[in-house]
């Protein structure tokens, strides 16, 4: 991928960890710093997602027949 | 010199008709001038040009393809393949498609592959597949010009822009359209990028729009391994790659609005998570911090002072109880002290004399004397009163 964003820097996948982290903290039986660890974790992730949501910019490339991958908008 | 004999050259002729790419699967118009139908439900016919004729025959097993069955007299439209009926030696369309010829052949074209396709299950809905709430990659393909491309950035620009674009650019119409826009498809598959294809085209005419009704791109979109989105022309006009395509938006910019969430959607639900979640947090912490309170009423309950305290109150209670004996002793004493002086005071013979007695001795006060005789011997007598003695002269003795 070509992005600005990394690969595992993408809003959906930081929505998920994000996502995730929370069930994990109001499933678990976690210890203490472990839950206060996760929060703040969370509340990071939640953070980066709303500043993608607000910042992004929609990225283009085209693909053509003969070079694979190149060429953006 | 070749000798066939009738059953082999009927074999060749037979092989040379249904290997034949037009006879093999093509559209004839003609009259209906003869019409049969079998007790078993095959139906023959004759179809009649200006100055020829062709046999027909529909069998059963086509048959629900079709609405109503033709008659004669009706001019008709069929599809379907040239071979040989070989018992008589005679060539004859097998019919698989028939319909009136007042609808155009594009039409009749598009219904015949619709229900073909029907029948083999490309359209079924058990297998449409989800389309990705939050895609990253969106496949795009369509023509790189007109405003189909532009008009569907302008809405994943406003909409939810935190994706990518991959543009597979293709001809939209014309010759060579399907195998282009099955190309560009295959494309995108190679990447493996892809959470979703849209395929959009923008409205036109219906033979422009005809590309969408091909096979090969039907075929293509049924096994894409992702998702694939149809948007061809307006609302009104349906294509064989909306029936078999995952989902049918209505134009290509509706696509784009189906394909993502509205950012603020979005925003407000991650919102609404995160504050569940600091609720969720504030019990956590109130839970803790009433355990520890817990645990320091236990905590206090077990300390020493408690006990330093029972003994503290033992001791003070001992002490009180001392004081108190102690107290009782002397008072015990004091009263048995106050009795003795007034058993004192009542055996002081000055307390007789005081009621009135008077005590008789010698005149020098030595001898104290008991008796009237003794008295009565004596010259003169001290009588001791309570005020003062008086020495007196006994006169005589009286009997008692």
């Amino acid at each position: 991928m070509t992005g600005q964003q990394g690969a595992d820097e993408s809003f959906e996948t930081l929505l998920r960890q994000f996502d995730e982290l929370v069930s994990a903290l109001e499933s678990d039986d976690l210890a203490l710093d472990e839950a206060i660890e996760k929060y703040e974790l969370a509340a990071q992730l939640a953070r980066r997602c709303t500043d993608i949501l607000e910042n992004a910019e929609l990225r283009v490339r085209q693909i053509d027949e003969a070079l694979d991958g190149g060429e953006r908008y | 010199m070749y000798v066939l004999d009738i059953d082999q050259l009927t074999a060749y002729l037979t092989d040379m008709l249904e290997t034949d790419p037009i006879l093999s699967d093509v559209w004839v118009r003609g009259e209906i001038t003869s019409f049969f139908e079998s007790r078993a439900g095959h139906c023959y016919f004759t179809l009649s040009g200006a100055g020829s004729q062709l046999k027909a025959v529909l069998f059963k097993g086509n048959r629900f393809h079709i609405g109503q069955l033709p008659k004669v007299g009706d001019s008709v439209v069929a599809h379907g393949r040239v071979s040989i009926y070989a018992d008589q030696g005679q060539y004859q369309l097998y019919v698989d498609f028939i319909s009136g010829d007042g609808v155009g052949l594009l039409q009749l074209q598009f219904e015949e592959l619709r229900q073909r396709l029907e029948a083999e299950g490309l359209f079924d809905l058990s297998r449409k597949r989800p389309i990705p709430e939050l895609p990253r990659v969106i496949g795009l393909v369509t023509s790189p010009q007109g405003a189909v491309l532009h008009d569907i950035l302008t809405v994943l620009r406003r909409r939810f822009p935190a994706v990518e674009v991959v543009v597979s650019p293709s001809m939209v119409q014309g010759a060579g359209a399907p195998e282009s826009l099955v190309s560009a498809l295959e494309r995108l598959w190679e990447l493996e990028e892809c959470d979703v294809i849209i395929i959009a085209r923008g409205g036109g005419a219906p033979e422009e729009l005809a590309v969408f009704n091909s096979e090969i791109l039907a075929r293509a979109i049924f096994r894409s391994p992702v998702p694939v989105i149809s948007a061809v022309g307006h609302e009104t006009d349906t294509t064989i790659a909306d029936y078999v395509a995952d989902l049918r938006a209505p134009t290509p910019s509706a696509a784009a609005e189906l394909v993502v969430p509205d950012r603020r959607d979005v925003k407000a639900a991650i919102d609404a998570r995160f504050e569940e979640m600091s609720g969720w947090m504030e019990r956590y912490l109130d839970e803790r911090r009433v355990e520890i309170e817990r645990r320091c009423a236990r905590l206090k309950h077990l300390s020493p002072t408690r006990e330093i305290e029972r003994h503290q109150r033992s001791v003070e209670m001992l002490q009180l109880r001392g004081a108190t004996a102690v107290r009782r002793c002397i008072e015990q004493a004091e009263h048995r002290l106050e009795s003795r002086v007034l058993q004192l005071q009542v055996l002081d013979p000055r307390a007789v004399l005081a009621r009135g007695y008077a005590a008789v001795e010698t005149v020098d006060g030595k001898t104290r004397l008991r008796s009237a005789a003794a008295a009565s011997r004596e010259e003169a007598l001290r009588i001791v009163m309570s005020d003062g003695d008086l020495i007196v002269r006994p006169s005589g003795r009286e009997r008692a």
